[in-house]
């Protein structure tokens, strides 16, 4: 599966991006080039998929492909053989859990909702069972946190709970794929068993280490896709994750940018207050157009250009920005180029649309 | 306080009926204000001497501890305990949660932290302000000999800390610590008068061997063919994380009815608990790991522990072979050694300290820095990359040049003179250590080819009696795995159901319970 997902990250990207790119798709790592990248080549489900991937062990994977002909390299440029193309045709993402992936979306909260789930789980089964000895299977202080509330708070009605959480759980499994189902299911830990390491869940299903990884984080964003979208139907799940919720996935950085631009100051005085440099502020631009769609890039590209960039993109087929800007003889500057294919490619509305 | 409220203390806290070897004794002389050196045998609740008076002091107990790992053990055991007033403060904390716990520090009974983190002036300061430190604990006490002169050696400045906490009563605990290490602590501590509590450390449960074979395969065979024999809770030690991984795979192949995983330090933290979760809970039957595994791992019923490489001293080997048999019945350890196996442990005894061209091109990279009225730059990960040093060898490095007077803090000191001396002073002091470690390798592999009596041998350095076995003694004497009966009905599995009723088990749903 984790094949898969990099023989169409390949595919998309048409070799106009090196592995890096991949990488820091994978990572999420946050800078506009990441973020305009998954949204030009439409990754943007994938971006922060699999945060701890390291660049050692996704050259292995790539060198793998390689060595079964599925891609080929030259310098930086990646790209996919007619046999890579032959697999993704076969197995098509749209029929693996890879579809349900959304990373844009919901990688700002998808470990700590699956977290909370896992030790509160864990907490009640054991509890309620009688037994007061367990160790959480997941450390984290801020999940630890949350679920020592969530108990508290629940306490007296423990097995209430347990049988309100375990219909909503078992309707959305029932729902996947079986053996995703019971996957699920044997990564859990409760009263009478610790859940199943990676490791043994890739022996069982006979899948990669990063094959259940994906898998996990897939269903990880099927359950929150379904519970966000019906809040009434799963109130349970829904309280394990509605505060984790944020209107525009941005940077910290970037979201205090938007804060300046919405009262009303202009780029160059919000570079000055923040001390940031000016392309810095103009990345946090990108980066706004990229996910709000509200966000108006009509103060900052004229119709005209916008119009004569996106013509461009569209007749060269291509998200290079230099080949674009060499073509209209350099008359517009990078972050025009960035800012109005950020608009066509992400959500945002722009006026040139619709004239 | 008299026995009859100690054990009483002992009974309603942490529900023992009795205090085990050496605790009283212990906790009684700390309770009398007086420092106590305490070496007691791993597996003996060397802990307990410091947690039941925790409860009973007035004041704060610090207990320094030299990995974050065991310190995370710990703590977490303690709050499964039902003690919750206790924190373990680390690089795991975040600002704001250190913050939190500054505030509150006043509320822990006990606190863990690093030797480095004592150094922290910040925290120096809250404890300082906000509590009065009525305990200073070092555990694991023989790393401020053991580490204490190359790379952590902010274990040598536990003394001046001590001042500055208005010199709490002190304990130093060590599961293994031969005579010269013993001093040797009381020397840096500075604490000559303190009261030794020694107890052999020789474990009269746990019967040896060492097989000579050919080679790894021989070794996955012999230990195939032993464990379809013999299918008790084993720990396997290997010296690479690959190992444990290859091995895992084929012995689970080779041996059919025993579950079998392994553990190292690069998995992920969730998965690294699941197994040692499962491994403590009985849902796995046999551990490959490396020495990361086994710092806190309190199972009783570990039967067999095998070293299928070995380690690079006969401490390291002692501390994992006590993970055996803590519950008192017979256990064994094995050593699986091939020739040339010794070669692993000399390679990273030579590889761990900075060659000399190392340490000359730290030098001239220094002056470099200096000459163009540099610092030294912040981040350590630049330097180690610049000069291609592991984090270890650059750690030893900047406290070397710092007690040579060449550099403080980030600042370069420009002595003209100096360099050199400080060179081969420097030198002759990688040498020096690497001799040692070398010894001690020497010593382990010289017991490896003992044709006498390997309990007696391998206890020679620590103490001068031996306890008489409660069973088996060694393979040289009385031993063989024919003999080594073993109950092997002891893994009651946990048999998956199908998902759909394993759910309804996992949230005590239907009639499954």
């Amino acid at each position: 599966m984790f094949n898969t997902l990099l023989l169409h990250s390949i595919q998309q990207l048409q070799g106009e991006r090196s592995a890096s790119a991949i990488l820091h798709m994978l990572t999420g790592k946050k800078s506009s080039q990441t973020f305009q990248d998954v949204y030009a080549y439409q990754l943007s489900t994938f971006f922060g998929i699999y945060r701890t991937i390291t660049r050692d062990e996704l050259m292995q994977e790539l060198r793998n492909l390689k060595a079964l002909h599925y891609i080929t390299t030259k310098e930086r440029e990646i790209r996919l053989t007619e046999a890579g193309m032959e697999i993704l045709n076969k197995e098509p993402i749209e029929h693996t859990p890879l579809a349900w992936l959304n990373g844009t979306t919901y990688q700002h909260m998808d470990q700590q909702f699956w977290g909370r789930l896992v030790v509160f789980v864990q907490t009640a089964s054991n509890i309620a069972s009688g037994q007061h000895q367990f160790i959480p299977v997941d450390d984290r202080k801020e999940v630890l946190n949350w679920v020592k509330v969530k108990y508290r708070y629940e306490q007296s009605n423990l097995r209430e709970y347990l049988q309100r959480l375990y219909s909503e759980l078992y309707g959305l499994l029932k729902g996947m794929p079986e053996w995703i189902a019971e996957f699920t299911t044997y990564r859990l830990s409760s009263y009478h068993r610790y859940g199943m390491s990676k490791d043994q869940l890739a022996m069982r299903y006979n899948l990669s280490v990063h094959d259940v990884t994906i898998t996990l984080q897939a269903v990880i964003h099927y359950l929150l896709q379904r519970v966000l979208d019906h809040q009434s139907t799963y109130p349970y799940l829904f309280q394990m994750c509605e505060d984790l919720q944020v209107t525009y996935p941005l940077t910290h950085s970037a979201q205090k940018t938007f804060e300046w631009i919405e009262k009303g100051h202009s780029l160059e005085n919000i570079a000055r207050i923040r001390k940031l440099k000016m392309s810095t502020i103009q990345d946090h631009i990108v980066e706004i157009a990229l996910v709000n769609p509200h966000f108006r890039i009509d103060n900052y590209v004229t119709k005209e250009a916008a119009q004569n960039i996106s013509h461009t993109a569209n007749v060269l087929n291509t998200n290079r920005l230099k080949t674009i800007r060499d073509e209209l003889s350099g008359d517009y500057s990078y972050f025009e180029i960035r800012l109005v294919l950020a608009a066509s490619q992400g959500v945002s509305n722009h006026e040139s649309r619709n004239t | 306080m008299n026995h009859e409220t100690l054990e009483k203390l002992l009974y309603h806290n942490f529900g023992y009926e009795q205090f085990r070897e050496g605790q009283r004794e212990i906790i009684e002389d700390l309770l009398k204000g007086n420092d106590v050196l305490g070496i007691l045998p791993t597996g003996t609740g060397k802990s307990m001497c410091y947690q039941l008076p925790a409860l009973v002091l007035e004041g704060t107990v610090i207990v320094v501890s030299p990995l974050i790992s065991l310190m995370v053990d710990q703590v977490k055991q303690l709050k499964q305990q039902g003690m919750k007033r206790v924190v373990a403060i680390n690089s795991f904390l975040n600002p704001q949660q250190k913050q939190q716990v500054y505030t509150h520090i006043d509320q822990y009974k006990l606190v863990y932290c690093s030797p480095e983190m004592l150094q922290n002036e910040q925290f120096l300061q809250v404890l300082k302000e906000k509590v009065s430190v009525s305990l200073l604990v070092v555990d694991e006490a023989h790393c401020i000999s053991q580490w204490g002169h190359e790379f952590r050696t902010d274990y040598l400045k536990l003394d001046e800390t001590l001042k500055q906490l208005k010199e709490p009563t002190v304990l130093a605990l060590s599961a293994t610590a031969p005579v010269h290490v013993q001093d040797d602590i009381l020397k840096q501590i500075n604490r000559p008068e303190m009261r030794k509590h020694i107890y052999p450390m020789d474990r009269e449960n746990i019967a040896f061997s060492v097989e000579h074979v050919t080679g790894m395969e021989e070794k996955m065979q012999r230990l195939a063919d032993i464990l379809n024999t013999h299918s008790v809770p084993t720990m396997i030690y290997f010296s690479s994380r690959q190992w444990t991984e290859k091995a895992a795979h084929e012995l689970s192949q080779r041996v059919q009815d025993l579950r079998i995983a392994y553990y190292h330090g690069g998995m992920d933290q969730v998965d690294r608990l699941l197994i040692q979760q499962q491994f403590m809970n009985n849902q796995l039957d046999v551990i490959c790991c490396t020495s990361a595994f086994g710092m806190g791992v309190n199972k009783g019923n570990i039967r067999l522990v095998v070293h299928a490489h070995i380690p690079s001293q006969v401490e390291s080997f002692l501390q994992e072979i006590g993970r055996a048999g803590r519950d008192g019945f017979q256990s064994v350890s094995l050593t699986l050694y091939s020739p040339g196996d010794g070669e692993i442990p000399k390679r990273f005894i030579e590889t761990e300290l900075p060659s000399e061209e190392m340490v000359s091109n730290a030098m001239r990279y220094l002056q470099s820095l200096s000459s163009k009225g540099m610092c030294i730059p912040e981040r350590t990960e630049d330097i180690e990359e610049t000069l291609q040093l592991s984090e270890v060898q650059w750690r030893f490095l900047s406290y070397q040049f710092e007690k040579h007077g060449l550099i403080k803090g980030k600042n370069i000191l420009k002595h003209q003179s100096g360099w050199e001396d400080a060179y081969y002073s420097i030198l002759r002091f990688i040498h020096e250590r690497t001799m040692i470690k070398q010894n001690k390798l020497a010593e382990l592999l010289h017991w490896v080819h003992s044709e006498n009596c390997l309990r007696s041998s391998l206890y020679r350095s620590f103490q001068t009696t031996l306890k008489e076995p409660t069973g088996f003694c060694c393979d040289r004497c009385d031993f063989a795995f024919d003999l080594w009966e073993t109950n092997n009905n002891f893994n009651q599995r946990t048999e998956m159901l199908n998902w759909e009723e394993e759910l309804q088990r996992i949230f005590l749903q239907g009639g499954s319970e």
